[in-house]
């Protein structure tokens, strides 16, 4: 067979070919099939079960929550599983009209209503929707909402709190009576005298920095008490104490405190009030302000206790440039890294705590910190016991009684 | 206009970066002029957020948030009283009356200490001891949950006793510290790996074990009523190394975040000032 003849022949097969398949489609065209049609989805959901509606009790509760629940649909994930949602509805009384609430999504069987007029009696209604039809109707009332005076899911707060207080209230009382208080010596109060020792051998001035924190922050308050034990040292030695301050009100109080240890040793001519000097609340005028004391005035020993916040590493820095001994305190989880890092010492947040009770042996300071050490042994005891009935019955009402915080 | 404020920012800016060479005049004067500046920004901030719309317009001009308020009324009451008490701290400038002072500052603090009491019981005690309670059993299988129980006694078990046999072969020793560690570290990994095998389910998460025995041996770290000496010592010193490492990734990740402050200033200067990164 030549080429031309073949090529007539594929010409003919696939003219033929086209003809055939146009003639196909004209007749889909002219009898449409209607097998492919989705019907009509005319099957209700299967409706909600066990709904209820009760006072919703949380941290801020001003009566104006309601918090709703229920058993999800059948055809929810399960069933025919075509629920899409539930649909709420709230009425104002059993025969009132009903208000669209809001809306759950398929999967959801809790709602809050956060919209309620405390002490209102309102009426509940949820259906399960598929995206067409709605459910059985499912309601529940009346139910109002109520201010709480006690939280009741907060009863191991106030359990705890008790136990606590009770414990700085008995460990007071015994230090008051002179029990004798065992406190374990914390080794950064030995280096601030360590340090004091230093200046005083190099006749340089000491620095020591309260924090920048108000006078109602109790690292302040700490700082003050860890001051007076400063300035008693500084006082003997007759070494400058140089005390810049962040707020107004913590250097009036530095003042009376560094007043009163100088008097307390007998030498209360060697006050300097020029000494306790306020800078600025800006924060990083601040530590502007206290490196350039450092570089000009040069102290030999830098002391940093109380509340700091970003300015630490610019003044622990630069008090290490300076070649001073360093001894830092605060209870600054965010802050501690650095004064380990650029400081000789470091007392580390309890320990601040522990130092300002350890030295000033003042009852209520003594009371504290051995009601919270006591309160750590409880703490201990009650995380393990937690784990071992957890294992044993993850469902325990021990563990419950915490979980439902 | 801008481009003069632009210059004397980043003059300023490079009068602090100074500082990085030595003490020199150009950052004290750098220094005492945001010190200057801060004083009088502060005073004025101070005055127009708090102690205008909070003592003044309610107490003279009987208003709050501009709606107006009756003399004596409640409200009126409750911005004089807290005003007074405010300028009670000042007593401490005149010695006669300085105790006037204690009053208010008692009554600020115990306040505040009152109105954070619960919620700082909640948040820093209960929740931590929650979470911690059930976070080593943090799996539904029982005997999965027991292995983890057991891996978290065992870590803890070997921790203490490898802080008290160091310190029996003495600290001189660099062979019998990197023995006793390596014998620790294999056994702990051996017996996780037989008891994920045992119980098919396997250990879900050594983190949370490695948390719980953290907080043990933190919590032991600042105990003060005894010294620390025989188990609790080897506790404390669990605790003392879990601080560390934490003290060590706050302080890399904190280092990160002001490497992008100084990246920002070398921006401002090459792009605000200098126009030379687009």
């Amino acid at each position: 067979m030549s080429a031309a003849m073949t090529m007539k022949l594929l010409r003919s097969i696939l003219f033929w070919a086209t003809m055939f398949l146009a003639a196909c489609a004209c007749a889909q065209d002219a009898e449409p099939d209607t097998s492919f049609a989705i019907p009509l989805d005319t099957v209700l959901p299967a409706p909600v079960t066990g709904f209820e509606a009760s006072d919703y009790v949380d941290n801020s509760d001003a009566g104006d929550k309601i918090e709703l629940t229920w058993t999800l649909s059948a055809d929810d994930g399960d069933g025919s599983d075509d629920v899409l949602s539930y649909q709420l509805w709230r009425s104002r009384g059993a025969e009132a009209a009903w208000d669209s609430l809001g809306t759950a999504a398929a999967g959801q069987a809790r709602y809050v209503d956060e919209t309620a007029e405390p002490g209102v009696d309102y009426h509940y209604g949820i259906a399960a929707f598929d995206g067409v039809n709605y459910s059985e109707h499912a309601s529940f009332g009346p139910v109002a909402g109520r201010a709480n005076f006690f939280q009741s899911t907060r009863t191991s707060v106030l359990v705890l709190m008790v136990v606590f207080f009770g414990m700085v209230l008995v460990f007071t009382k015994l230090a008051e009576r002179g029990a004798d208080l065992f406190v374990r010596r914390i080794p950064g109060l030995n280096a601030i005298e360590e340090a004091v020792g230093r200046a005083t051998e190099m006749g340089r001035p000491v620095l020591y920095v309260p924090g920048i924190g108000e006078i109602d922050n109790i690292m302040t308050i700490a700082s003050l008490t860890i001051l007076s034990h400063v300035a008693k040292i500084t006082a003997r030695y007759e070494t400058p104490l140089i005390v810049p301050t962040a707020r107004a009100v913590v250097m009036s109080a530095a003042e009376e405190v560094v007043k009163e240890a100088y008097a307390a040793v007998g030498k209360p001519d060697g006050y300097n009030p020029d000494n306790i000097r306020y800078l600025s609340d800006a924060q990083f005028a601040f530590a502007g302000a206290v490196n350039g004391i450092m570089l000009r005035e040069k102290p030999a020993a830098n002391l940093y206790m109380g509340a700091f916040w970003a300015e630490s590493l610019l003044l622990a820095e630069t008090g290490f440039e300076a070649g001073a001994i360093q001894v830092a305190g605060t209870a600054m989880v965010s802050q501690l890294p650095f004064f380990v890092t650029a400081c000789d010492f470091t007392l580390m947040g309890e320990e601040l705590y522990a130092a300002s009770a350890y030295l000033s042996r003042e009852p209520k300071l003594l009371g504290g910190l051995k009601g919270s050490d006591w309160m750590k042994v409880l703490s201990i005891t009650i995380m393990t016991a937690g784990i071992v009935l957890y294992l044993l019955n993850p469902d325990n009402a021990f563990v419950a009684w915490f979980s439902s915080q | 206009m801008a481009f003069i404020w632009t210059t004397i920012g980043a003059l300023l800016t490079l009068s602090i970066y100074s500082f990085l060479y030595k003490d020199n005049p150009f950052y004290k004067f750098a220094e005492h002029l945001v010190v200057g500046v801060s004083a009088g920004y502060y005073l004025v901030i101070y005055y127009f957020n708090y102690i205008h719309p909070n003592v003044f317009s309610p107490v003279f001009l009987l208003q709050i948030g501009g709606e107006p308020i009756g003399f004596g009324s409640f409200l009126w009451w409750m911005a004089l009283i807290p005003g007074l008490l405010g300028v009670l701290l000042y007593a401490r400038f005149f010695p006669k009356i300085a105790w006037v002072g204690r009053w208010a500052l008692g009554i600020y603090v115990g306040g505040y200490a009152g109105l954070g009491l619960s919620p700082v019981m909640q948040a820093r005690v209960i929740e931590q001891l929650r979470a911690n309670a059930l976070s080593v059993a943090g799996v539904e299988d029982p005997f999965a949950a027991m292995t983890n129980l057991a891996l978290a006694v065992g870590i803890f078990a070997a921790m203490v006793y490898l802080l008290i046999v160091k310190r029996n072969l003495g600290a001189k020793n660099p062979l019998a510290k990197v023995g006793v560690l390596l014998v620790s570290a294999i056994v702990a990994y051996a017996g996780w790996l037989v008891l994920s095998l045992i119980s098919g389910a396997g250990v879900v998460s050594i983190t949370n074990i490695l948390l719980v025995v953290g907080l043990l041996g933190t919590l032991s770290y600042f105990f003060f009523s005894m010294k620390h000496k025989g188990i609790l010592g080897g506790l404390a010193r669990v605790g003392i190394v879990f601080l560390m490492v934490g003290f060590g990734a706050s302080f890399g990740y904190t280092v990160m975040s002001r490497i992008s402050l100084l990246i920002g200033r070398v921006s401002f200067l090459l792009h605000d000032w200098l126009h030379l990164i687009d």
